[in-house]
C-alpha cells in the first residue's frame, strides 16, 4: 500500500512540476496571428460556376468530408508542403490548427484505412498548372502574384 | 539492408506515391523501430540485456475507382523482440485489405480484412510518428495479436454533421484470429466468432474534444485448443480525447468480462502531452489495470497492474519523431517465470525505450 502511495505521489508531482506548468506557459504564450487579410487566395479552375466559398466548406472539402462540387463534378483538393508560410496561414486559418497538427490528424486517417490526404505540391506554380488542367481542382496560393488560367473565390467567414 | 539502398527504395515509393495520387493510386508507408532495455526481467518482449528487436514497417497501398469505390491493402512486417507472442507473428503479414463501397458522403461499407474500430489506438497501433510512445497503453491494448486489431467480416460506417458537432457510428460483424494469454509466457492460439458491436465518436464543435464508446461480444470459437471454447466475452471501451496545439489528453477505460471464472479485466489510462515547440514535446502516461477472478473454493482474487511513463519526443518533422522514454511498473506481466498472482507479490520494474519513427 505504502509502494502505491509512493508511486500515486510520484505521478502527481510530474503533472504538477512538469506538464502543468509547462501546459499553462504554453497556453498563456500563445502566437497571435493577424487575420484582416488572408494571405492566400482560393483558386479552382475557370469552367467551375463557384464564386464563393465559407471557411467552413473549405475546411470539409480540405479534410475530404465534402468530395462532390454542387455539379456533380468530383473535388481535388490540393495542398501546399508542410513548411510553407502560406500552408501555415490556410491551415491556421480554416481549419484554426497548424499545418503539423492537420498532418497528424491525416495521418491517423490514413493509417487507419479512412482516407487519403490531399497531394501536397512544392511550389505554388505546381498548384496553379494542376488547377488549370483539372476541372475539379481546387488549391490555395499566396495572396499576392501572378495566377493566370484559374479563377479566385471569394472566402466568406 | 544498407542506408543508401533504403533511400533508394524509399524516394522511389515516394516519387511512385506523389505521382500516382492524381490517378487515384497511391503508396503510403511507415517505420517504427526501437531499442528498449529493462532493469529486470523481461517485459513484454523487452529483456534486462536490451533487445534493437523491436520493429514494425508498413506498407499501404490505395487504389480508388471513382468516388464510390475503394481498395486499401496493409502490408506488415513487425518484431515484437523477446516476446513469446512472437512465434504468433509471420515475418510479413497482410496487416488488413479491403474493398470500400462508399454511398455517399456519410455511409460507406467495408468488407475484408478490416481494422476494427477500438478505442483512440487500435486501428493505428504501429504508426509511431502519431503515438507519443513506442507502444500504445499495453494493459489496455495488449503487445497485439491478443486483443483485437481486425475483424474479417464486415464494417458500416455512418456520420450525422448536427450544426458544429460530429457524431460518427462505426457497426461491425465478423471474426478473427486472435491469441489467449494463460500467463505471461504462455499463449493459446484462438479463433473468435460472431464478434459484433460498435464504436461511436461525438466531436464537441471546434473539435478539440471527442468521447467515444466501443461495445462489443464475441464469443472463443470451436477449434480453438482452450477451455474457453464456446465462451462469450463483452467488451466495453470509453474513450476520452482532447488536443490543443501545445496540450494533449487522452483517457480510455477497458472492461472485459468472461465467463470462466466469473472473471473481469479493467484497465484504464490517462495521458497528459505538453508541446514545448514544433520540436520538442513531452508525455506522462499512468495505465493500470486489475483483474478480478471468483475462484471456487478460494473465493474472489484480485490483482493489479501498473505502468507509469514519461517520455521526451524530439520531431525533425511530423513525418520523422524520436522519442526516448522511461516507464516504471509493477505487476505479473513478467516474462520468463511467470509470477502466479494468486501467490507470489506482484514485480516491480523499470524499463526504457529508444525509438524512431517514419512516414510517408
Amino acid at each position: 500500500m505504502r509502494k502505491k502511495l509512493l508511486r500515486t505521489h510520484i505521478c502527481a508531482g510530474v503533472f504538477s512540476a512538469v506538464i502543468l506548468p509547462t501546459c499553462l506557459s504554453l497556453a498563456l504564450t500563445r502566437p497571435v496571428f493577424a487575420q484582416n487579410e488572408p494571405a492566400y487566395r482560393i483558386v479552382v479552375h475557370p469552367d467551375n460556376p463557384i464564386t464563393t466559398l465559407t471557411k467552413k466548406d473549405l475546411k470539409n472539402i480540405f479534410l475530404k468530408r465534402v468530395v462532390k462540387w454542387p455539379d456533380g463534378e468530383p473535388i481535388i483538393p490540393v495542398d501546399l508542403s508542410p513548411d510553407s508560410s502560406v500552408r501555415d496561414a490556410f491551415s491556421r486559418d480554416i481549419h484554426k490548427r497548424s499545418p503539423d497538427c492537420v498532418n497528424a490528424c491525416w495521418q491517423r486517417k490514413l493509417f487507419s484505412g479512412r482516407g487519403v490526404p490531399p497531394c501536397t505540391f512544392p511550389e505554388e506554380s505546381a498548384i496553379l498548372e494542376f488547377v488549370r488542367n483539372h476541372v475539379g481542382a481546387i488549391g490555395y496560393v499566396s495572396a499576392v502574384g501572378d495566377a493566370n488560367g484559374v479563377k479566385t473565390l471569394k472566402v466568406i467567414p | 539492408m544498407g542506408i543508401r539502398a533504403f533511400s533508394l527504395v524509399m524516394g522511389f515509393l515516394l516519387s511512385v506515391g506523389c505521382l500516382s495520387q492524381e490517378t487515384d493510386f497511391s503508396i503510403h508507408g511507415y517505420l517504427n523501430q526501437a531499442y528498449g532495455q529493462s532493469d529486470r526481467y523481461q517485459y513484454y518482449g523487452i529483456p534486462e540485456d536490451g533487445t534493437i528487436d523491436l520493429r514494425n514497417i508498413a506498407l499501404q497501398l490505395n487504389l480508388k475507382y471513382g468516388l464510390k469505390n475503394k481498395l486499401v491493402v496493409q502490408l506488415n512486417s513487425r518484431r515484437v523482440g523477446e516476446s513469446p507472442v512472437g512465434e504468433f507473428i509471420d515475418d510479413v503479414e497482410l496487416d488488413w485489405g479491403f474493398y470500400q463501397y462508399q454511398h455517399d458522403e456519410t455511409l460507406s461499407l467495408k468488407v475484408g480484412k478490416v481494422p476494427l474500430p477500438l478505442g483512440i489506438y487500435n486501428e493505428i497501433r504501429d504508426v509511431g510518428t502519431v503515438l507519443p510512445f513506442y507502444r500504445i497503453p499495453v494493459l489496455i491494448y495488449g503487445e497485439g495479436t491478443w486483443t483485437t486489431e481486425t475483424v474479417d467480416g464486415l464494417v458500416v460506417s455512418k456520420g450525422w454533421r448536427p450544426g458544429e458537432w460530429l457524431i460518427d457510428l462505426d457497426v461491425f460483424y465478423g471474426g478473427w484470429d486472435s491469441i489467449v494469454s494463460q500467463d505471461a509466457d504462455t499463449y493459446i492460439p484462438v479463433r473468435i466468432e460472431d464478434g459484433v458491436g460498435f464504436q461511436s465518436w461525438v466531436t464537441l464543435p471546434g473539435e478539440r474534444w471527442r468521447f467515444g464508446l466501443h461495445l462489443h461480444q464475441q464469443r472463443v470459437g470451436a477449434g480453438s485448443d482452450t477451455t474457453l471454447i464456446g465462451e462469450n466475452q463483452d467488451m466495453l471501451f470509453a474513450s476520452a480525447e482532447g488536443e490543443y496545439e501545445h496540450f494533449l489528453f487522452r483517457s480510455e477505460y477497458h472492461r472485459i468480462s468472461f465467463q470462466s471464472g466469473n472473471g473481469t479485466w479493467t484497465a484504464w489510462y490517462i495521458h497528459l502531452g505538453a508541446k514545448f515547440s514544433e520540436k520538442w514535446a513531452l508525455h506522462f502516461s499512468s495505465d493500470h489495470g486489475r483483474i478480478e477472478l471468483v475462484i471456487p473454493f478460494i473465493g474472489t482474487a484480485d490483482e493489479d497492474f501498473d505502468d507509469e511513463a514519461l517520455s521526451l519526443n524530439y520531431s525533425f518533422s511530423p513525418r520523422l519523431v524520436l522519442k526516448l522514454e522511461a516507464h516504471k511498473t509493477e505487476g505479473y506481466a513478467v516474462e520468463g517465470f511467470a509470477p502466479n498472482f494468486l501467490f507470489d507479490p506482484p514485480v516491480r520494474l523499470d524499463y526504457a525505450v529508444l525509438s524512431f519513427s517514419a512516414s510517408f
